[in-house]
């Protein structure tokens, strides 16, 4: 597919190019699709066989289920907050971490990114009981703070973001950075983010959903329903024999829309990171 | 043996004002990481060696018993093939995929129509895994699943998508390929977006094509980028659990088959039969076998890059 | 009648203690035949004391949340500084926070379960006893022996029971009509020939609606649990102690009746009358895709809101001859802040209208017998398996030894293995006996590693 500007066969292909991605972008979302008609339609209809794609009749019983049957817009405001310092922070202790153990050569920095690597292979339910545990002993439990703590560093935040500067932070820029009299803190905290913004905004994106779709913690951690963020607070409805899967699928539209959202905004600010960062040559 | 002191001697001042702020830095950070990661994760290892029930914290020593007995328990060993193979799967398709769309997006199809194909695709990165899988679970079925019946329109007779123990392996990992291409393609695609342009223009001045510019060029500069996704990928997959767990579930009182994968028999050692010391060994096995392709991957990608 | 009015008044006067107390005395003493009326609840006016409370329900069962939170309504009205939170999550999600949370003294106030769940919990001395008049009331008629029994540990009741998981037999009328089947099924014998009567297959073979919709697959332990209901119609069960009231036990699962009715589930798979590959349970007898299944009450009203053309052209009946008994009961963490506030709410709880208000709400069974539903019956005749025609009913309760679940849960991924091999099994009693006989070793191994092992 040898892409030439001006050139009718190259117009022909990037078409069809376009098109076969367009037809996996509509097999992706489908799901998403059915989620969104499941929950627009009224409960018997979700048993008809076969099912079909739209509802017969169209109803907004389900969202009407969901606001009155649980304080969702305290869950979405808990929500905020608690992605909100979540990615601020991740980002914060990803990128200065992934920043040192990439471009410092100090005793022990294989070891340490080791154990930090380490530490994203155990599966959280292993280690879940003795964290709780340790919260308990600060007297965290049922607090905001018990459950923003271990949302603020992330193995893999660290692991990406030493990948990054390995790849766009140019030792020459730093050396020249250096030599012109500018700071190891200037470097780090204003040089660094600029070339690192595009993998900033794609770790802050991750770092977001994770805290927005996390689950078993805040399960753990919170017992009073006015803290709960979305993700805990939809669990009521999901996970019962009777499931009512109109309002659960309600509830996945209402709780996915802030994320799509926040990545739409966010996409924006990639784009503009990489025409920064398009200056360096 | 050399003298610590003289060794010191040997690194100039300027080093030591790199070391002191390594030391400011980071010392913070990984502190942070220390109390929430490093010690719970160590203490739960430590239980490997003990039978713990998770209730009582006084604990018999019994050694490596946990972990002798796991070698002969069917359930782990299924445990253990099923995820692997759920494992290598997924992680083929779901960063094979991405790379070949985020050389795509990066380079052909760009502008408004990239960004909304590179939407379309991230989609499902966003909508929670409970609600997605049982809507998953209408499209797997075998009576009345649209994809059983979209199957049909080509000829293709009905699958179990559900119940048939090979096809139920295969469902979850097309639903967490499903999951994951969106979250691997925009990671990839900045890094593809860091290269500088300038590259594959003088490549095109030498008269590369677009499939040397994407192996000589987009490949190799991307091999860290490319590592890091490998990687979480193989992380995350190994740890796969709620797919499974909603697949089989009782909501609904119509299970599929369970596809039994490490985590899960974890889970059910652990909170089910209260036998976390063993639920540990076996978290120990499966964090010994990541370790070590973590490994391998460092080494052949590094490999590769020379 | 009175009771009702009684309970509007107080409602409706809720501001005033003793007014409520007034109008409460005499339900809360009916009943509760131990205790004297009102002097009890002169004494339960003041467990809560007149500083603000609040107090945090948790309970596995989302769909029980509505009730709680109804009762919680209630109990303000005459305690009017108690507030409530109620938590609920799925079990499994409850059980790990149980698990970190009773330890660690971070639990509810009160915690919905069942004993055999919570024993270990017991053994740590993490659970409050229950106060005397409780035990009393417990003890005192007004519940089922069986459900005594099944919550029963360590010589005592730990916590009052609130509802049960009873199964009956959900039966399409239509298609027994249709297939000249005039009679309920009253025997096993019944529904295996009913099912065999009322089956579909198209012109490929392929079964198109299932005379009986088993249960063939899934995760934990229910495939085991429905083969252990059916093994029970033959006097037989999963594991036996042996001798009665020695602690050992020993699989009983792997006898004649055990293969025999292994036999039925393979026979069934070989004849399309049920199918591994098409739905099942609940979603494919509300699709009306099977004729009939055993479940639990809860079916009642998913049906009823989930696919009202089918209220009408279905029926429950009570299963043969016996049934499992799983109870849910309100327990006190040992560390709860009010405990004296927390029991008060549990007897509210277990007062008949609340009782009444729970399967009306949720579906769940009401642990307490002697409870009239004649209103409810009329109003929706789903219930009527449930809670007429039991009076003979074999009830079997969970064996209280902690492994049990293991036990249960290993059995039922052997099942759904074998089940999936009907094609070599069916026909083949030699191959099925030393396949049960296979698990039956398992089972035993099992008992023998926790010195439960009878044989």
């Amino acid at each position: 597919m040898m892409i030439r500007r001006g050139s009718l066969r190259a117009d022909i292909g990037r078409l069809m190019l376009i098109a076969v991605l367009l037809l996996g972008g509509i097999v992706m979302v489908f799901p998403l699709f059915w989620l969104l008609s499941t929950s627009l339609r009224p409960a018997p209809e979700l048993l008809f066989v076969p099912p079909r794609l739209l509802p017969e009749q169209w109803t907004l019983e389900n969202y009407q289920e969901l606001f009155a049957s649980a304080p969702m817009f305290t869950y979405l405001w808990n929500s905020i907050v608690f992605a909100v310092v979540s990615t601020v922070f991740v980002l914060l202790t990803s990128t200065v971490a992934g920043y040192i153990f990439a471009k410092f050569q100090f005793p022990g920095n294989n070891a340490l990114f080791i154990l930090v690597l380490a530490t994203a292979l155990v599966p959280f339910e292993v280690y879940m009981v003795p964290l709780f545990s340790q919260m308990n002993m600060l007297h965290l439990v049922n607090q905001p703070l018990g459950l923003f703590l271990p949302f603020l560093v992330l193995s893999y935040g660290i692991f990406f973001m030493r990948q990054n500067t390995i790849t766009s932070v140019p030792d020459e820029l730093l050396d020249a950075a250096r030599i012109d009299g500018m700071g190891e803190f200037g470097i780090m905290l204003r040089m660094v983010p600029r070339l690192l913004a595009p993998a900033m905004s794609a770790l802050a994106i991750l770092a977001f959903i994770q805290a927005w779709t996390a689950f078993i913690w805040p399960l753990l951690i919170l017992n009073d329903p006015q803290l709960f963020p979305m993700e805990l607070g939809l669990s009521q409805f999901a996970n019962s024999f009777s499931v009512n899967f109109g309002v659960t699928s309600a509830g996945a539209v209402f709780a996915m829309l802030p994320t799509l959202i926040a990545f739409i905004i966010l996409r924006r600010r990639i784009v503009q990171g990489i025409t920064l960062t398009g200056l360096k040559g | 043996m050399t003298n610590p002191l003289g060794a010191v001697r040997r690194v100039p001042p300027r080093t030591w004002a790199r070391y002191r702020f390594v030391a400011i830095v980071l010392t913070p950070v990984m502190a942070l990481f220390l109390f929430l990661r490093v010690v719970p994760t160590a203490q739960a290892f430590l239980m490997s060696f003990f039978e713990w029930n998770l209730i009582r914290p006084a604990s018999e020593f019994v050694g490596l018993d946990n972990y002798i007995k796991l070698l002969s328990d069917r359930n782990f060993i299924s445990a253990f093939t099923n995820t692997t193979v759920f494992a290598v799967a997924t992680t083929v398709l779901s960063v094979g995929i991405a790379f070949v769309l985020a050389a795509v997006l990066a380079r052909a199809v760009v502008g408004r129509v990239g960004a909304f194909i590179e939407l379309l695709y991230f989609i499902p990165v966003l909508v929670p895994m409970v609600p997605v899988t049982l809507g998953w679970r209408e499209i797997f079925n075998y009576q009345n699943g649209i994809l059983n019946a979209l199957l049909g329109v080509f000829g293709i007779p009905k699958q179990p998508w559900l119940s048939d123990p090979n096809m139920a392996l295969i469902a979850v990992i097309i639903l967490s390929v499903w999951k994951l291409i969106g979250y691997n393609l925009i990671i990839l695609l900045v890094g593809m977006r860091a290269i500088p342009r300038e590259y594959h223009e003088a490549a095109a001045v030498d008269g590369a094509g677009a499939w040397h510019q994407f192996r000589y060029i987009t490949v190799p500069l991307l091999a860290p980028v490319t590592l890091f996704v490998i990687v979480i990928t193989t992380i995350s997959s190994y740890n796969v659990f709620t797919q499974v767990y909603v697949l089989a579930s009782d909501v609904q009182g119509q299970p599929g088959r369970l596809v039994r994968v490490i985590v899960y028999d974890i889970f059910e050692n652990g909170f089910r039969f209260f036998k976390m010391g063993y639920a540990s060994a076996e978290a120990v096995y499966l964090f010994l076998v990541i370790l070590a392709l973590t490994f391998i991957q460092f080494r052949f990608l590094r490999g590769a890059r020379t | 009648m009175h009771r009702t009015q009684g309970r509007t008044k107080a409602l409706v006067l809720g501001s005033s203690v003793a007014i409520a107390a007034m109008a409460w005395g005499p339900a809360a003493a009916a009943p509760t035949a131990s205790s004297g009326g009102s002097a009890s609840f002169q004494q339960a006016a003041d467990a809560c004391g007149t500083d603000p409370v609040t107090l945090n329900v948790w309970g596995g069962y989302p769909e029980n949340d509505e009730v709680y939170r109804q009762a919680g309504e209630a109990f303000t009205a005459l305690h009017p500084n108690v507030s409530f939170t109620i938590f609920s999550t799925d079990l499994r999600g409850f059980e790990q926070k149980l698990v970190t949370a009773l330890p660690t003294n971070t639990a509810g106030d009160v915690v919905i379960r069942t004993t055999n769940f919570l024993a270990r919990f017991i053994d740590e001395g993490l659970l409050q006893p229950l106060p005397d008049d409780l035990q009393a009331a417990v003890a005192g008629g007004d519940y089922h022996p069986a459900v005594v029994q099944d919550s029963t540990y360590a010589d005592g009741v730990w916590g009052v029971p609130l509802f049960t998981g009873g199964t009956a037999v959900f039966y399409n009328t239509d298609m027994y009509t249709e297939a000249g089947i005039t009679e309920p099924p009253t025997s096993m014998d019944a529904l295996i020939a009913n099912a065999y009567k009322t089956f579909k297959v198209d012109g490929a073979g392929a079964t198109t609606r299932s005379g009986w919709s088993h249960r063939l697959s899934g995760q934990g332990s229910g495939v085991a649990e429905k083969f252990w209901i059916l093994l029970l119609q033959d006097g037989k069960t999963l594991i036996r102690e042996t001798p009665e009231g020695s602690g050992k036990w020993v699989a009983e699962y792997n006898g004649p009746e055990g293969v025999k009715l292994f036999q039925m589930y393979v026979d069934m798979l070989r004849d399309g009358v049920d199918s591994i590959n098409i739905e099942h349970d609940a979603a494919a007898f509300e699709k009306q895709l099977t004729a009939q299944f055993l479940r639990e009450s809860w079916v009642v009203p998913e049906i009823a809101t989930s696919a009202p053309d089918l209220v009408g052209h279905y029926a429950t009946i009570a299963p043969p001859a016996a049934d499992i008994l799983t109870v849910e009961s309100a327990f006190v963490p040992a560390a709860a802040a009010h405990p004296e506030c927390s029991w008060e709410f549990i007897r509210f709880l277990r007062e008949p209208d609340q009782q009444q208000n729970l399967i009306k709400v949720s579906g769940w069974l009401p642990a307490r017998q002697g409870l009239d539903y004649t209103d409810l019956l009329a109003q929706n005749p789903g219930f009527a398996g449930f809670l007429t025609g039991r009076e003979n009913l074999a009830l079997t309760v969970t064996p209280a030894i902690p492994e049990f679940d293991e036990i249960e849960t290993k059995l039922a991924g052997h099942l759904v293995e074998g089940y999936a091999d009907y094609a070599n099994l069916a026909g083949n009693p030699e191959a099925i006996q030393a396949l049960l006989n296979g698990w039956a070793d398992e089972t035993n191994q099992i008992l023998k590693d926790n010195d439960h092992f009878g044989g």
